[in-house]
């Protein structure tokens, strides 16, 4: 059970605790039909196939696009590489944003490094669509951008960037990692031809799971080559999607704890959206007030996450004093080389404190009770 | 299974659970079996459907995006 001693606000690197429907989709799932889908012809994998399909509709629902477009992955991360390294062509240039995870950058450096893509850095600091706008040069295949800064939370116009990114011809991929599940996105709606997310955040599935989904006829090629559970006697991999992006075993409990969370987020998003908002708003408030505490980006437009630095102190220590007083936050720099590069943090880190729906007032307060107390030592 | 179904041969799981759902939502009752038959597929899935409903059913799939391979067969 969830020990209330402790209080949680890491949600940002991993959503905890997780709803009760999640929980009991997952055991259900290793108790009932954890037959590997799509395999074998028997019942169970028959049933573990539809509950993967199921999975796909209620993803394919929730972020509009169509099911087979729907690629599970294990986290954001597998996501944005199987995009990355499959959608990508050699003589590419790529445009990303100064807050990009390293889950992007890295990735992309790779490719630089092997001499096949090109990218560039846009500021956020701004007016980060005209940046965007003015950087596209005529091999600019692709604008990669996160929806929000998973250091600062920080939301980012992912529609106004998609805009121009589809009038100047370049597909639009979005890191909906630290968004999904709180902020909404459609890709239909905004134009959107990629979207690449963790399951385990925002939208408060299992680790194990994550998504990318694709909205475009841009054929993205496989990351891993192997079994798909269909045209076996091929030593080709399937070009049919969803399959062809997704060789090997799935992971049936974490997809079926995925559809549970997915159905779980439709039913109350305004609701869990609106007291995160209350929730994020009231501790900056309370942080503001507190001597010594610089806080990143105190008036953007944020899911619930934030970060701040303590005068005297390094990021890690105060998050290691917070996790003596039972306070789960995360110190350092939040594998966002860029995001602290821009923020001017690459020194220090931050302190990062992210709620997720289990968070209270309560929680909000003793965080700041605790912080006050760093500083009388 | 009697001579009076027929296998529609689709490409992938995913296609043939797609492919029950639309013929659900069109009142037609279908069964996502593996292929029963070897073929030069090898793994291959199919859905089931009775063979009266056959034409219908196709006509569905293939309104609905349903990837098939068109084979079509007795079961």
């Amino acid at each position: 059970m969830y020990d209330r001693r402790i209080v949680y606000a890491d949600n940002a690197a991993s959503s905890f605790p997780k709803p009760q429907c999640v929980i009991r989709a997952v055991v259900n799932s290793l108790k009932r039909n954890a037959a590997n889908p799509g395999r074998s012809g028997h019942v169970l994998s028959v049933d573990a196939a539809r509950t993967v399909y199921e999975a796909r509709c209620a993803a394919g629902e929730f972020f509009d696009c169509d099911e087979n477009g729907i690629i599970f992955t294990q986290n954001a991360t597998h996501a944005l590489n199987i995009l990355i390294m499959g959608a990508l062509c050699p003589g590419d240039h790529v445009l990303i944003s100064d807050m990009e995870h390293n889950s992007v950058l890295r990735p992309l450096t790779a490719l630089k490094q092997r001499g096949t893509v090109t990218f560039d850095v846009v500021s956020t600091d701004g007016d980060y669509v005209l940046g965007f706008e003015r950087a596209i040069r005529p091999n600019t295949r692709m604008i990669i951008c996160t929806h929000a800064s998973n250091v600062t939370g920080r939301l980012f116009d992912v529609a106004r960037i998609a805009s121009v990114a589809k009038r100047r011809g370049v597909l639009f991929a979005v890191d909906a990692s630290q968004s999904a599940g709180y902020a909404d996105l459609r890709m239909r709606r905004d134009h959107i031809d990629f979207l690449c997310t963790a399951g385990h955040k925002g939208l408060l599935a299992p680790q194990g799971s994550g998504i990318l989904a694709i909205n475009c006829e841009v054929p993205v090629s496989p990351l891993t080559y192997g079994g798909t559970g269909t045209e076996s006697l091929s030593a080709l991999q399937p070009p049919t999607l969803p399959e062809a992006l997704e060789a090997g075993t799935l992971c049936t409990p974490a997809i079926a704890g995925l559809k549970a969370a997915l159905g779980y987020l439709m039913h109350s998003h305004s609701e869990l959206q609106a007291r995160e908002r209350r929730l994020i708003g009231g501790f900056i408030d309370g942080l503001s007030q507190i001597d010594g505490v610089r806080i990143y980006e105190p008036a953007a437009e944020r899911v619930p996450t934030v970060s701040f630095n303590l005068k005297g102190y390094d990021s890690e220590q105060v998050a290691s004093m917070l996790d003596r007083s039972g306070i789960c936050v995360r110190g350092g720099w939040h594998c966002s080389a860029l995001a602290h590069g821009a923020l001017g943090t690459a020194g220090v880190g931050a302190v990062r404190v992210s709620f997720g729906p289990f968070n209270t007032e309560a929680d909000a307060r003793r965080i700041l009770k605790c912080i006050r107390d760093i500083k009388k030592i | 299974m009697s001579k009076m179904n027929k296998c529609i041969l689709v490409r992938s799981v995913t296609y043939a659970q797609k492919a029950r759902r639309l013929l659900e939502q069109n009142n037609i009752k279908s069964t996502v079996c593996k292929q029963l038959r070897a073929s030069r597929y090898g793994c291959a899935w199919c859905v089931i459907v009775d063979e009266s409903l056959q034409g219908r059913a196709l006509d569905i799939l293939g309104r609905g995006g349903v990837m098939m391979t068109g084979d079509v067969y007795y079961v």
